[in-house]
Formats: C-alpha cells, sequence, structure tokens
C-alpha cells in the first residue's frame, strides 16, 4: 500500500490529469486521458464534455492506481459550461473559454466580462428544459460524488449570477434558468461529499490558474508567476494595490501581497496554431534572422482587451525558414509577457527578478527560453508541471483535514523548481530589438 | 537557319534550340543562390558558365544533329548580377546577384538619388548595381585591384565563346554607370575594368574549338537583357504592357523616348533595338510562393491548388509580399514582407491565396505607375502557365490577357534579336504565337476594390512602422 495520499485533478484543454501527492508534495503516481479539443468552425472552442469533464476525471482517477487517497480535489479552466440530463450527463458542448458564444459587448476583468453568463444564455437557447446548466468542476463532482458541486471562486466567474454569497435568483430569471438548474456551492477548499458517496472527502474543487499558483512558489516581490498553458497568464508579485490599465489586480493567496497581471491568448493556443503552418523545421536559427509575431489570431486579453484585435507577421525575408517562424511565435509569447511587466514596472515600481514558469508549456524547451530572451529574466520551471492538479492535491489535504482550513498559503511548502533556465546572451540584443518592432507593430 | 538562344537567368539558365521560327527543344539547368548574410545573395560565378555547358551537353544530346547545325547563338541576360575575374576569366569574387541588398551605405555616398534617376534611369538603392561595385571595391579591395573585369554572367559566357569581352547597352543601362544617353559615370579605376559596350545584334564568331561544343562558322551576338528580350519575345507595345512572374514580378512597357519624355518614376533603361524600357521590378513573385511552400511543408503547386480553393480576398488575409524588400511600386527595399488581418480561422490556403494576390496588387498599382496606356497585359514567365494567376491578375487589373505559345518570352525575345542580326523577316507572331486571351472575370473584378482598399491601408501602416534597426548592413 502506498503512504497516505491527496490527489488533485485538473481538466485541461487538451487532457485531464491527476497526481497523487503525499505530505510533502511529493508525486506518488500521475495520470494523463487525453482529449479532443474540437474547434468545428473557427470562433468556436469546446469539448465533448462527456468524454472530457465526466468520464475523464473517472479514468485519470483510477489510472493513479491503488492508492490511500484521503482526499481528492478537482480544477478547471474557467469559464466553462455545458447543459446536462437528469444523470449529470451532458447533452450540449462543454463551451470553453475563448469560444466566441461567449462574446459580449463587455470588456474587462473575466469575470466581469459575462462570458460564462453568455455560455448560458446560448445553452438555455440550446437546451431550455436542461436538468442543468454546469461548469466542467461540477460535471466532474457529479461523475465522482453523486452531486453537482462548485466551487466560490469558480461560481465568481459568473458574476452577477453569483453574487459572492449565492446564485441570484433574479439573474437567473434573466437568462431563462432557475437557480436550482445550477450547482450546489461550497466554499473553495472544503469537503463537499464523498467519492462514490463514501469513499475519501471530495473537496469543492478550484479554478486550475489559482491551484497552481498555491504551489509554485511566486510569494516574494519580484516574483513573477508564468503560466504557460492554452491560455499564457501572467502575475507579477506586487505590494501595490492600485489598478493598472489594462492589467487585473488581485488578493494573493500570499499574505499582504497582491498580483497584477492577466491571461493573454498569446499561449499554446496561439503558438499550436501558429506552429500548424509550418512545415517540419530543419535548420536551426540564427537569432538575428526571426521575424514578428503579433500574436492575437482570436484577438487578445491583458493588456489590450480586445476581442477583434487580429494578428499580422512582419519583417519576412527569403531567409526565414520553419523553424525561425516557430521561434517568432514563441517569442511572441515572451513579448507579451514582457509587456505586462513592462505596465507593472511602470505603474507598481515592481522589479522582476525572477520567472516561475508553471504548465505543461514548461515542457517545451523553446517555449520557455523564448520567454527567458524575451523578458531577459531567469524561467524557473516548477518540477511538476501539472500545476492545477498538485495544488489540488493540496486544497484536498485541507479538504481531508489533513491541513488547516486556514492553510492556503501554507502550499508554497510543496514549490519546487525543476530547472532554471536563462537568457541566452546571444540572443539578448537581437530579441530586445524585435521587442520593439513588437511594440510598433502591435501599437 | 539554326539558332540556339541562351538566357541566362537567377534561378536557371534556359537553352532552347530553334529552326527557323520554330521551337525544337528548350532545356533548363538549375542555378544555386546562396544568401550568406541577411541582404546578402550570391552565386558562383563558376556556376554560370558550367550551366551553360550542362545545358548545351543536354541539348546535344536530345537533338544532336540539329546542334550540329547552329549557326548562331543569341543571348537573353540577367541584369545587375556581376562578379570580378582576372584576365584569364578566374572568378576572384562571388556573383553579387541583382537582388542583393548589401550597399546601403554605398548607395548614400553614390549622390541624390533624384539626380542619380534622372541621369541613369535607375533607381538608386542598396540593390543598385553600381552601389555594389563600390561595396565590392570597400569590402573586397584586394579581389577588386587584381581583377582585370568586371562583368555580368552573359559577358562571361560570350567572352568563353567568343575570346571578346563585352556588354551591350540594355546591360550596362541597368548598372547606374552610365547616363541614359550612354556617357560613364565611373572613375578610371573602375572604366578600365568595364567591359566594351556593343550592339545587341552585332555577330562575333564563337571560337573554334569551343567547350560547348558548338560547330565550326557559328556566330554569336550578345542579345539583351532579360527584360527587354522579354517585352520583344511578348510583342508588348503602347498599349501592351508586359506582366512577368519569375523569381520576381516585374512591369515592363516600351518607351519611344527621347531621353526627356521619359518618366520620372521606375527604371527606364536603354531598349534592345531602339528606344526605352520602362519597367517596374516588383519583390519575389515565384521566389515567394517557393518561401511558402518551404515554410509550410507544402510544395508551390499544392499551394496555388489551396489557394484557388479560399475565396476572394483570402478571408480578410493580406500579405504585402515584399520579402526581398518593398520594391516597384514602394521603392523602399528596407521594408519587408507581412501578413496582416490574421485570424485562428485563417490557415495554409488562405496564406497562400493572400501571398498571391498580394503580388497581383502590386503590379495593379506599378501598372498604373509605368503603362497608364495600357489595355492588355501580356504574360512573360512561369507563372502565366497558372490559371489562378492569370484569373486573380485579371480581375486586380481589370485587364484582359494575352498569353503567348512560349512563356520563356526571353527565350523568344533572343531569337527576335537574331532574326535581327541575320535581316531574318520574322516577327513576334511567328516565333511565339498568342494561344489565349482572358478576359477579367467581372465577378472577381467587381470584388477586388474593396481587397486593394484594405491593402492600401495595410501596406500604409507597414511603410509607416519603418524597417527592424537590425536591418542588413
Amino acid at each position: 500500500m502506498s503512504p497516505p495520499v491527496t490527489v488533485g485533478i485538473d481538466i485541461g484543454t487538451s487532457s485531464v490529469k491527476a497526481v497523487a501527492a503525499d505530505e510533502e508534495g511529493h508525486v506518488v503516481a500521475s495520470a494523463r486521458v487525453p482529449h479532443e479539443m474540437r474547434v468545428p468552425s473557427p470562433g468556436r472552442l469546446e469539448h465533448d464534455a462527456n468524454d472530457a469533464w465526466r468520464a475523464g476525471p473517472r479514468r485519470a482517477l483510477a489510472e493513479l492506481g491503488d492508492l490511500d487517497v484521503r482526499g481528492v480535489s478537482v480544477a478547471a479552466m474557467v469559464p466553462s459550461l455545458t447543459a446536462v440530463d437528469a444523470d449529470g450527463v451532458p447533452t450540449q458542448p462543454g463551451l470553453l473559454y475563448g469560444d466566441d458564444r461567449g462574446h459580449t459587448n463587455v470588456r474587462g476583468n473575466p469575470v466581469e466580462s459575462g462570458e460564462l453568463l453568455a455560455f448560458m444564455r446560448w445553452l438555455v437557447h440550446e437546451a431550455p428544459n436542461a436538468h442543468g446548466y454546469w461548469p466542467a468542476q461540477a460535471v466532474a463532482n457529479h461523475a465522482l460524488g453523486g452531486e453537482a458541486v462548485l466551487d466560490t471562486s469558480t461560481a465568481a466567474t459568473a458574476y452577477p449570477l453569483f453574487d459572492w454569497q449565492s446564485w441570484d435568483a433574479q439573474v437567473a430569471t434573466q437568462l431563462g434558468a432557475s437557480p436550482e438548474q445550477l450547482p450546489r456551492l461550497v466554499p473553495t477548499g472544503f469537503a463537499a461529499q464523498q467519492i462514490d458517496g463514501d469513499g475519501p472527502p471530495l473537496a469543492s474543487g478550484c479554478i486550475d490558474a489559482l491551484a497552481e499558483q498555491l504551489v509554485a512558489g511566486a510569494d516574494e516581490d519580484g516574483d513573477v508567476l508564468v503560466l504557460l498553458g492554452t491560455t499564457l497568464i501572467v502575475w507579477a508579485v506586487t505590494p501595490a494595490s492600485d489598478p493598472v490599465p489594462g492589467l487585473y489586480n488581485l488578493p494573493h493567496t500570499a499574505a499582504g501581497k497582491m498580483l497584477v497581471g492577466g491571461p493573454s491568448n498569446a499561449g499554446g493556443l496561439f503558438c499550436n496554431w501558429a506552429g500548424g503552418l509550418l512545415g517540419a523545421p530543419s535548420r536551426p536559427v540564427d537569432p538575428g534572422r526571426v521575424p514578428v509575431w503579433v500574436p492575437y489570431p482570436r484577438g487578445e486579453r491583458s493588456p489590450l482587451d480586445d476581442p477583434d484585435r487580429r494578428a499580422s507577421l512582419a519583417d519576412l525575408d527569403l531567409t526565414h525558414h520553419a523553424a525561425s517562424v516557430r521561434r517568432a511565435a514563441f517569442e511572441a509569447s515572451g513579448f507579451v509577457a514582457r509587456r505586462i511587466l513592462d505596465l507593472a514596472r511602470e505603474h507598481h515600481g515592481i522589479n522582476p527578478r525572477r520567472l516561475v514558469a508553471s504548465g505543461g508549456g514548461t515542457r517545451v524547451d523553446e517555449w520557455v527560453q523564448a520567454v527567458a530572451d524575451a523578458t531577459a529574466l531567469p524561467v524557473d520551471c516548477v518540477l511538476v508541471p501539472e500545476g492545477g492538479a498538485l495544488g489540488s492535491a493540496w486544497l484536498a489535504r485541507i479538504a481531508a483535514g489533513l491541513e488547516e482550513p486556514t492553510a492556503m498559503t501554507d502550499a508554497r511548502r510543496w514549490a519546487r523548481t525543476g530547472r532554471t533556465v536563462e537568457p541566452d546572451p546571444a540572443w539578448l540584443e537581437h530579441v530586445a530589438e524585435r521587442y520593439e518592432r513588437f511594440r510598433v507593430l502591435a501599437a | 537557319m539554326t539558332i540556339l538562344t541562351l538566357d541566362l537567368g537567377t534561378s536557371a539558365t534556359k537553352a532552347a534550340l530553334w529552326s527557323g521560327p520554330d521551337l525544337v527543344s528548350l532545356v533548363r539547368v538549375p542555378v544555386e543562390t546562396s544568401h550568406p548574410a541577411a541582404g546578402h545573395a550570391e552565386q558562383d560565378p563558376d556556376d554560370w558558365w558550367q550551366a551553360v555547358l550542362e545545358a548545351c551537353r543536354m541539348l546535344q544530346g536530345q537533338v544532336p544533329t540539329a546542334y550540329a547545325q547552329i549557326d548562331t547563338v543569341g543571348c537573353s541576360a540577367a541584369r545587375e548580377t556581376f562578379a570580378c575575374f582576372d584576365d584569364e576569366l578566374r572568378p576572384l569574387t562571388p556573383g553579387i546577384l541583382w537582388s542583393d541588398t548589401r550597399a546601403i551605405d554605398e548607395a548614400r555616398s553614390l549622390g541624390d538619388p533624384v539626380e542619380f534617376r534622372r541621369q541613369t534611369g535607375v533607381v538608386l538603392g542598396p540593390g543598385c548595381c553600381a552601389a555594389k561595385i563600390a561595396w565590392t571595391r570597400a569590402h573586397l579591395a584586394h579581389q577588386f585591384r587584381d581583377a582585370a573585369w568586371v562583368l555580368a554572367p552573359r559577358d562571361l559566357v560570350a567572352a568563353q565563346l567568343t575570346g571578346s569581352v563585352r556588354t551591350d547597352p540594355t546591360l550596362a543601362s541597368r548598372t547606374g554607370l552610365y547616363t541614359l544617353r550612354g556617357g560613364l559615370l565611373g572613375d578610371p579605376a573602375l572604366a578600365e575594368r568595364l567591359p566594351a559596350v556593343a550592339s545587341p545584334v552585332e555577330l562575333r564568331p564563337v571560337r573554334t574549338p569551343n567547350e560547348a561544343g558548338l560547330p565550326p562558322g557559328a556566330d554569336l551576338i550578345l542579345g539583351a537583357g532579360d527584360r527587354a528580350c522579354e517585352t520583344l519575345g511578348v510583342g508588348a507595345d503602347a498599349r501592351t504592357a508586359s506582366v512577368s512572374w519569375g523569381t520576381t514580378a516585374n512591369v515592363s512597357t516600351p518607351h519611344p523616348g527621347p531621353v526627356e519624355t521619359l518618366p520620372s518614376i521606375a527604371q527606364v533603361s536603354v531598349g534592345p533595338l531602339d528606344g526605352f524600357l520602362v519597367e517596374a521590378g516588383l519583390s519575389a513573385a515565384g521566389a515567394a510562393l517557393e518561401w511558402l511552400g518551404r515554410l509550410t511543408g507544402q510544395p508551390p503547386d499544392q499551394l496555388l491548388a489551396a489557394a484557388a480553393g479560399a475565396p476572394v480576398g483570402a478571408n480578410g488575409l493580406l500579405a504585402l509580399p515584399w520579402l526581398q524588400g518593398a520594391r516597384a511600386p514602394w521603392w523602399q527595399p528596407s521594408v519587408h514582407a507581412a501578413f496582416l488581418g490574421v485570424t485562428a480561422a485563417h490557415g495554409v490556403p488562405e496564406f497562400a491565396r493572400a501571398l498571391l494576390e498580394g503580388i497581383a496588387l502590386d503590379v495593379a498599382r506599378s501598372l498604373e505607375l509605368v503603362a497608364p496606356n495600357a489595355r492588355a497585359l501580356a504574360l512573360a514567365g512561369a507563372g502565366a502557365a497558372d490559371p489562378l494567376w492569370r484569373t486573380v491578375l485579371a480581375a486586380v487589373t481589370g485587364q484582359p490577357l494575352v498569353r503567348r505559345e512560349l512563356d520563356d518570352a526571353a527565350s523568344a525575345g533572343a531569337r527576335l534579336l537574331v532574326a535581327r542580326a541575320r535581316s531574318e523577316a520574322l516577327g513576334v507572331d511567328d516565333v511565339n504565337p498568342v494561344v489565349a486571351r482572358e478576359a477579367p472575370s467581372p465577378g472577381l473584378a467587381a470584388a477586388y476594390p474593396a481587397v486593394r482598399a484594405a491593402a492600401d491601408r495595410a501596406a500604409t501602416m507597414v511603410l509607416e512602422a519603418g524597417t527592424p534597426s537590425e536591418d542588413p548592413q
């Protein structure tokens, strides 16, 4: 039998990841169950919710093997939503962040942009009498424990439907739904039910990025958390709380600290799409011969907040080849991070000294190197890239009573650096020039 | 008459054998170009001669009897490409191509571009031949000092075949070293390394024996620059502009002169027989498609098929096809290519279509500048064989297209120059008859003004964004 473990499950864009961690955060077992991100038309991004949100988490848990599991918690990307029948089985596609069915005229903080509410409007129209309208976490919690529960941090993405206390019946009515069709709310980090009714405690769940942040260890002034996922998310630790135009400023899980930054579309979704245009890279890249991508084929979030922004690829000449254009895509991701940091520096006087990178993108060496070069900062890649799953395993400890209920920030105890990627001096000058070009072209 | 034409192009040497007005056989031998540094484009000058020998061997193998009867050789020649040679015609420097833009500082030192353009007809920029010769003198000083000759590929080949080192006025006129009236601007150190300028149609005996295996008694004419030959070979005139799609695209039209009446924009050079040639040399065309093919891992014919399936305007994707710098009609060679308006809905088909449309749009803009009176377009170059290019070109320009039998029109032009030298009564319709006329599709022609307007805005934006500071040194 294994040592006692808790399990974190993270429903991501391309797979469900599960890790079982011991008391010290060492990963005892892990599993990955891939699923398809469907793009049925260019503006649409969806999952087969039955596969990705309902079956995937159960399979991932099973694939961890026979373990002494003391608690489980599920994280997922936000916002997400589907419609389910009385058995909790999705009857509609699982809509994902960035899908144009979530487009509204409201700009700003994703919490307030109404993307999830627009999803609900669409689903109510498509499936008016659905048993429920549930985000991915609730679908997974139902599959694992029998009841659709949602944590309050995820529910916050449904503001003003969620009014920070409960579902607002009036807003629900306006959307053509009722609170009975929505999951039961339980605060993040609390036990909500038990696996299969009589198994270990199942926590309410969490937003993936929040769980990732808990165990990344980017908690000091000068630290910058960079989540290299489908979405690129940049959070600089800052003592200041005054607003920065175009960026979000949120309380950090670390006491007394704030985070300034935000999400960008220049993450894996962009890099994979751009890479999909290219043939196999066959040659090394000359540091001085790289074109410049303006990486907004799906519009941009921070700091431009413009879903209609378009991408461009400029400064192209005949010497450029697949590998140089591929490098340009990764650099563009780094340029977006650098611009967010420049804004934070300008307004908060922060002085970034290192990036802490988490997410599946940390396995893509070219991406990490390009981000290091573009920001001219060393990148500490976390030892466990499945940060959303590892952070959830920590939340499962709290839900299981293995940690104090207030021990959210103690999760840094689990933070470990796997490797550090330094900026390459041979590239810095060239990349800095291209950053200036990016600033001009993206203006 | 049995005639050999040699078309010394940038990417290939083409040798054609003619019996009277009829083309018997045409062969191509590719010539490799390297880009050892940004903005540099070079060839090995030994390849210029070896490619000719290889092409001759191929023809000799294919049609040995006709080859043995060759009585005249005529050339069509890439311009603005040169290398330095010693007195035994051994190369001392790399061949620096017309597309090479290394001579940024040297171009600035050649004085006021407006005055330079007025005197020589040549647009002064880092790709200007005179500037690159100045670069060679500064950076390869030893080689230049030891050089007996500064020669174009055709000059080398003609010298190898006849023993006489000469060039013709159409090539000389594009170097920026001569005024449009023929006066030499170079200093004595340069002047003594330049070949004498002789008539394109003057017959000179080919040496016997010669490495190319040409029969005794054959004569050679220098012929003319490729563009001059091409306009002859497609029958371009005051109302019919020549539009060529090769490695680059080009719009050319003959002009009767005199010098005072020539337009003050675009390149002007001396014509092959009389008058002048006004031309707008665009950035990459065939080279752009091949580049996109290498980038995407899809060969150009596959790209064209995909592009044909994408809608007019490529769903809002715009390309500024300036992979060799923004040449005509912009003449800002340090600004390079861009794709704009890109969304996740776009894939390789839209990129390919946008590139093709971007090239056609630059052709349309160039036509308005250099051939505003054109009422038809005569097609030349390999691109003429592609139905999509023809459809897009006709729709974007609103002009009917005339296609002749031989898209390698420069060879037909060289053949016509031989006819002039030999006093044969042959015209363009004899050696290169019209095979098709194609009117613009009204539906497509109506759709392109909106694309043009969007592309004009995109071009302005990119030109205003200027150039990277790491531009080729």
